[in-house]
């Protein structure tokens, strides 16, 4: 008599085991699309907010926007290497001047 | 299986004697009770090993769903959502050139349309520019066909708010250029049924349809920065010389990249309608013409490759004119009467070039140029490459081809055969795709040979007679070589010019190689320049190549310290 309550209560018992795993299942498939849904989504706008991110900074645009913003009215500002070397010889004699600062 | 045995041993027991049969008759009542117990057993067993194995098999997916697959769900799986048709194309430093991406497409289907006027007043508010005539006439085809091929996304709510059947609204991939004008002639376009019809879409057509890697990219050796500087200086060029169009390029000669190639005028890859439009031609790559007085640098590095001439060798009395046939070949310029190699070519003398071409001898000279590849036709990564003209050498064409007349080719083998002296003689192949593995393999001129020409090409813009100073900028160390020729028009020359200048840098061990070419150029009085600390006004030149020495000058300062910064080990 124990053997048959036992396999009732084992047969109830994987009814719902079985129930229960099936609807955890469906659930985890369910917030699988909902996520894919949401990640094409995302992948998509990111997609196409690179291609904006590349136009917006694309040579041409920076141009157009500096010599509307930029208060001199020049523009982009192109530097030869003469000026290069006038960057480094006052890169040069700032950190100079600060070591003399230091060690005074 | 023990219901079986048992069930076996009580026949067996029946068959022994009648004398238990009362006792057996018993027995098989019990027996037979066990069995059908057994058999319930059984079957229960059998429908919990089903139960127990579904649940595990479900167990398992989970498993599998949560470990193994966890990949294919978070990124690929989505991705084969969106599939681009065409993969990417980009330049140099990853920037994008072209991406396709979604968009709305609005089409009518005829048959389902009930109330044709109200449609089409409807249509016309939406889209005020829609003809309504061929909108009829498509209409009455009856054929489904598009209205709009490029929703924006007030357009589309609009159409949806229509809620005609008639007016099907889909989504469609379209291609999208950011730069707009600046790589027109190179990448080229697609059409609507995504196949490639120009440049680098048409050329690279399947490669670009791959999807099996969704990441990958096609990777150009363009770089869009260097690109734009340089477009924008041939546009300051052709406004100030009037011209009717330039042309650029700019290459590595250590490996036939092309960083950047520019041809004006252009067009806006995302407006562009007609594509036959003879005036939008890539003057670099499609268009042969005759270019001049660059030449001599290949009848000065024939001569010296094949020993007959050292760049001291002197020519002496060198006529002011020469017949050739029943032609008069005469100097652009009054020039000394005795020049040697090395001034033949800084002071671009047409008799001397001459003098030292007949030496060469024609099936020499014509087999140096064929070496240098400038007679047949370039293999490159785009369709539109032009043929050179067939060249015949017979009446003075050896003398004329000496300084770059008569004979005609691409800019593009122009600057591939200067990269291959520039470069130390070895062969290289211009190209539009990133190349990290090019090696040199195979020479064509000897060391020496190019180290001298570069020596010589280095005097051509440094020294006070070199007819390229323009394009002397300080820090930059060029060498050039400039040429001027004039158009032909019906088979006759006419008086309007073709402007080259081909420069090397750093020309003590060439790195890069830039080419500009203006179309019909015309003197700028009115241009004030500075040259060796003192300003210079009222030119009314066009030729020797000066005006494009001058433009080529002003992109060197412009992208040179992109260059150089990229390239420590050069400059």
């Amino acid at each position: 008599m124990k053997k048959y309550i036992f396999l009732i209560l084992f047969f109830t018992f994987g009814i719902f085991l079985i129930s229960s795993i099936k609807n955890e299942t469906r659930d985890i498939e369910k917030n699988i699309r909902n996520i894919n849904a949401k990640i094409f989504t995302l992948y998509a706008e990111l997609h196409e907010a690179g291609l904006d991110y590349d136009y917006l900074s694309s040579p041409t645009s920076l141009s157009i926007l500096s010599e509307n913003f930029f208060k001199d009215g020049h523009g982009l500002n192109f530097y030869s290497p003469r000026q290069f070397s006038y960057i480094n010889l006052e890169a040069i004699n700032n950190s100079n001047n600060q070591k003399a600062e230091l060690t005074k | 299986m023990n219901f079986f045995k048992k069930k076996n041993n009580n026949t067996q027991k029946n068959k022994k004697s009648f004398y238990y049969d009362d006792y057996s008759h018993a027995n098989n009542i019990k027996t037979k009770n066990n069995n059908s117990i057994e058999i319930s057993k059984n079957r229960m067993a059998f429908i919990f090993f089903v139960i127990l194995s579904i649940a595990a098999i479900l167990s398992i997916k989970i498993l599998y769903l949560s470990f193994f697959e966890k990949e294919s769900f978070s990124n690929i799986y989505n991705k084969k959502n969106f599939l681009p048709n065409r993969i990417d194309i980009v330049d140099r430093n990853g920037e994008i050139l072209a991406r396709s991406v979604n968009a709305w497409a609005a089409g009518i289907s005829p048959k389902l349309i009930k109330d044709e006027k109200k449609l089409l007043i409807n249509l016309k508010i939406i889209f005020p520019n829609l003809n309504l005539k061929k909108l009829e006439e498509k209409i009455a085809k009856g054929k489904f066909f598009y209205i709009s091929r490029r929703l924006n996304n007030l357009e589309r709510d609009k159409l949806w708010l229509l809620a005609k059947k008639a007016v099907i609204i889909e989504r469609k991939q379209i291609r999208i250029y950011p730069h707009n004008y600046l790589f027109s002639h190179v990448i080229g376009q697609i059409d609507e049924d995504n196949f490639g019809i120009s440049g680098i879409e048409k050329s690279y057509d399947l490669k670009l349809k791959e999807k099996n890697d969704k990441n990958k990219n096609l990777k150009l050796s363009l770089d869009s920065n260097l690109q734009f500087l340089i477009r924008n200086e041939l546009f300051n060029g052709i406004n100030t010389f009037s011209a009717r169009g330039s042309a650029a390029l700019l290459m590595d000669v250590t490996n036939g990249e092309v960083l950047s190639l520019v041809s004006l005028p252009d067009f806006n890859l995302m407006e562009r309608k007609d594509i036959s439009d003879t005036e939008l031609m890539n003057k670099i790559t499609l268009s042969v013409y005759e270019l001049g007085s660059v030449f001599k640098t290949f009848t000065i590095a024939a001569a010296l490759e094949k020993g007959i001439v050292n760049p001291d060798t002197e020519f002496q009395n060198l006529e002011k004119k020469i017949k050739c046939r029943d032609k008069w070949i005469s100097e652009h310029d009054e020039l000394p009467k005795n020049l040697n190699v090395e001034q033949i070519l800084v002071r671009s003398s047409n008799i001397g070039a001459i003098k030292i071409v007949r030496k060469i001898g024609s099936e020499n000279y014509s087999n140096f140029l064929q070496s240098l590849g400038l007679l047949g036709k370039i293999n490159f990564d785009i369709p539109e490459v032009g043929t050179p003209l067939p060249f015949e050498w017979e009446n003075c064409a050896l003398e004329t081809a000496s300084y770059g007349h008569g004979i005609a080719t691409t800019p593009l083998q122009l600057a591939r055969a200067y990269a291959i002296i520039g470069n130390g003689g070895y062969a290289i192949e211009p190209t539009l795709i990133k190349n990290n593995n090019f090696q040199f393999q195979n020479r064509i001129i000897s060391q020496t040979t190019s180290e001298k020409i570069n020596k010589m090409l280095s005097k051509v813009v440094k020294q006070k007679e070199g007819t390229a100073n323009l394009a002397n900028i300080s820090g930059y160390d060029v060498g050039g070589k400039t040429g001027t020729s004039k158009k032909i028009n019906n088979g006759e020359y006419t008086q309007k010019k073709l402007n080259t200048f081909v420069s090397l840098f750093p020309i003590k061990n060439p790195k890069y190689l830039l080419l500009v070419l203006m179309d019909e150029p015309k003197p700028a009085p009115n241009l004030v320049y500075s040259y060796n600390g003192t300003k210079i006004s009222n030119i009314r030149r066009n030729d020797s190549g000066w005006n494009s020495a001058y433009i080529a000058g002003r992109i060197i300062e412009k992208i040179g310290p992109i260059l150089a910064t990229n390239n420590l080990n050069s400059f």
